[in-house]
């Protein structure tokens, strides 16, 4: 890039922009770090609040609470986000169908929370790690297939057929042909659904009982001031988002040097 | 049953909808043959191939491999290899797993399937390719492994659907003698799709010609070309100069000749039937040269004459019907300037009858 043509003041624009999206973060991760309990005052760098966070039960409890929600929900929405996924692809050319299972994506949450609660009430169902997990499933299912769904759509069936014409039955041939081609769809939704699931609060809150999610537990502690503790979480959080989003790009993105289908080789 | 017929279809209908694809289609294809399915786009080639390969089952009639119906056995359980026109090869494994995965599925030992992937990456040619990836190789080298992987598990017929579409002019009339030497060198029966009338005639040893899901002809390359069933065999295999005439007792009469002596293949007196015949058996009469042959003389005008090669095209407007008739020549006995009168015979013993191929 040169710097011909570039006027100051769009310089200044960009940077304010910068400084707003990113200096609270920036800020946060400082603090996180900064040995006294005032946000005002620089006393030198500590882990003292890392340290804190170690031994705060409740805390670790409500991460414990959280991962647990976050694995369960991943598993549930890839299975069945997947299979979905294939239904919609391959048996079905209903466009009312289609979005009725993107709707849980658009629907606020506020919304689906209370839905949740009502539903979770009137059939008896307890609250609980149990209700939050399939309350994060009814959007992880959607996610997954939209997801695996980009995938599959581009995907030839004539190298499943190939498979079953070389002589490999129904079933081995999803495991080795049809499953490894859409796996990087299938690692890309587990990923995203596990993120959002980790710090999913509204759903949570209107159907966790006496649970206590990270994010809630987060909430309440807010709740008396903001200790340097959670600035401490919050950026263990950030840094653990950026790589499992990181992660997520890296799987759907697709494979580097793909040459064009008719490129020839060049004759030496 | 004859006993050398690898494959016998009888009688195969499909329907799609009210599309039928397959239209009581029969085919006898007999061992270590290569036969071709000729067709336009849409005809159901590929229709019938699948079929073969165990891909849609069919609404009625029967496929034997060996005299044994094959009924609705699924593909994997059939000693036949098909190679898909997209080539379908598994990205995500090398050229080798590509090739070898064939004897996998049948879970042959590890060292034969090596020693076999090994053969017959040499008869493709492909040894310095083997670890490389589909998307790492050309389209001419996609379509070797894509047959290497066919090959490899020896089927009783190799089905192969427009194997070389979508390689470039030159490559393609290449590998139309490649596939031939390779028939001949590992001996195995091939069935291969295709529309193009020239690379059908190169290639194999009898043709089946289609056109909207029936058999029109079945026959070996030059019979089509001499004896053709129809109109439409006629001409989609090569040129073909027709004239509309009706069958009349004893022949065929056109409009101011006198009748000409032909045996209509008991085509009803008073229907309209063609008569054909091909541009090198046409003659450029010069002026005042008379023909002793019983020939239709037709007086016209050239219109132009390319030169391809050693031959000569001549494209002449007949005055009566304003037919345009091929002539073909060698290049060195063409003397007529465009736009000139001339006359050309068509001599009786190289007219064919012609009925419209049924509907
Ligand atoms: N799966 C299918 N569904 C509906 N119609 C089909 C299907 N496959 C083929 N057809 C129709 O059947 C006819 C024959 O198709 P096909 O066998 O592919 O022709 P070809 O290979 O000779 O070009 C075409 O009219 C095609 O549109
Ligand atoms: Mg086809």
């Amino acid at each position: 890039m040169t710097n011909r043509g570039r006027n100051p003041l769009l310089v200044v624009y960009m940077g304010a922009l910068l400084a707003f999206l990113y200096l609270p973060i920036a800020i946060l991760i400082v603090l996180s770090f900064n040995d006294s309990k005032l946000a005002m005052v620089w006393r030198g760098f500590s882990l003292r609040w890392y340290e804190e966070l170690m031994h705060d039960g409740d805390m670790l409890t409500s991460i414990r609470n959280t991962l647990v929600i976050a694995l369960i929900a991943t598993l549930i929405s890839v299975v069945f986000g997947t299979l979905l996924a294939f239904g919609l692809e391959r048996h079905t050319r209903s466009a009312a169908l289609e979005n009725g299972v993107y709707l849980p994506l658009m629907i606020p949450d506020v919304v689906t929370g209370i839905g949740l609660l009502s539903f979770f009430t009137a059939i008896t169902f307890p609250l609980g790690t149990g209700s939050v997990i399939i309350a994060h499933s009814v959007w992880g299912i959607a996610f997954a297939a939209a997801i695996v769904r980009t995938r599959l759509r581009g995907f030839d069936r004539a190298v499943e057929e190939a498979s079953l014409d070389l002589g490999m039955r129904e079933v081995p041939t999803f495991l080795r042909i049809t499953l490894p081609i859409i796996w990087p769809g299938i690692v890309a939704a587990a990923l995203v659904v596990f993120t959002l699931s980790i710090d999913e609060f509204i759903i949570a809150y209107f159907t966790a009982g006496q649970t206590v999610t990270f994010p809630i537990q987060v909430y309440s502690m807010i709740r008396f001031g903001v200790t340097p503790e959670i600035n401490a979480v919050a950026t263990i959080m950030l840094l653990f988002s950026m790589v499992l989003i990181l992660t997520a790009y890296l799987f759907a993105r697709p494979r580097p040097g793909r040459r064009s289908a008719d490129a020839e080789e060049p004759t030496t | 049953m004859s006993s050398q017929n690898v494959i016998s279809i009888e009688s195969a209908v499909k329907r799609f909808g009210d599309v039928i694809a397959l239209d009581r289609v029969s085919i006898e294809i007999r061992e270590n043959e290569f036969f071709a399915l000729l067709g336009p786009s849409g005809c159901g080639k590929t229709t019938l191939l699948r079929a073969i390969a165990g891909f849609g089952v069919l609404d009625s009639g029967r496929i034997l491999l060996d005299g044994k119906d094959l009924g609705h056995s699924k593909p994997y359980d059939r000693p036949v290899n098909m190679m898909f026109q997209s080539y379908a090869l598994f990205p995500h494994m090398r050229v080798r797993d590509n090739i070898a995965y064939g004897l996998k599925a049948d879970h042959l030992p590890k060292n034969e399937i090596e020693a076999r992937v090994d053969e017959v990456l040499g008869i493709a040619d492909m040894h310095a390719l083997a670890d490389r990836r589909p998307h790492e190789l050309s389209g001419g080298q996609r379509q070797r492994v894509a047959l290497a992987r066919a090959i490899i598990k020896r089927p009783r017929v190799l089905l192969l659907d427009e194997p070389l579409a979508a390689l470039d002019r030159k490559l393609r009339q290449e590998m139309q003698i490649e596939l031939k030497r390779m028939q001949h060198e590992i001996g195995l029966t091939f069935v291969v799709v295709t529309h193009d009338q020239e690379e059908a005639m190169t290639m194999a040893d009898r043709i089946a010609v289609m056109r909207n899901g029936r058999v029109l002809q079945i026959a070996p390359p030059q019979e089509l070309y001499r004896r053709p069933a129809d109109r439409f065999v006629a001409s989609f295999i090569g040129t073909m100069n027709l004239l509309e005439g009706t069958t009349v007792a004893g022949g065929v009469t056109i409009p101011g000749h006198e009748t000409v002596p032909i045996d209509t293949g008991g085509a009803g007196l008073g229907s309209p039937l063609a008569l054909g015949i091909r541009p090198g058996d046409v003659r450029l009469l010069t002026e005042g040269e008379e023909i002793d042959e019983a020939s239709i003389v037709l007086a016209g005008i050239v219109e132009t004459t390319a030169f391809i090669g050693s031959q000569s095209h001549t494209l002449v407007r007949v005055h009566e019907t304003a037919v345009a008739i091929t002539v073909t020549a060698s290049a060195s006995t063409v003397l007529v300037e465009d736009g000139s009168p001339c006359r050309v015979a068509l001599p009786y013993t190289a007219l064919l009858a012609l009925p419209d191929p049924p509907e």
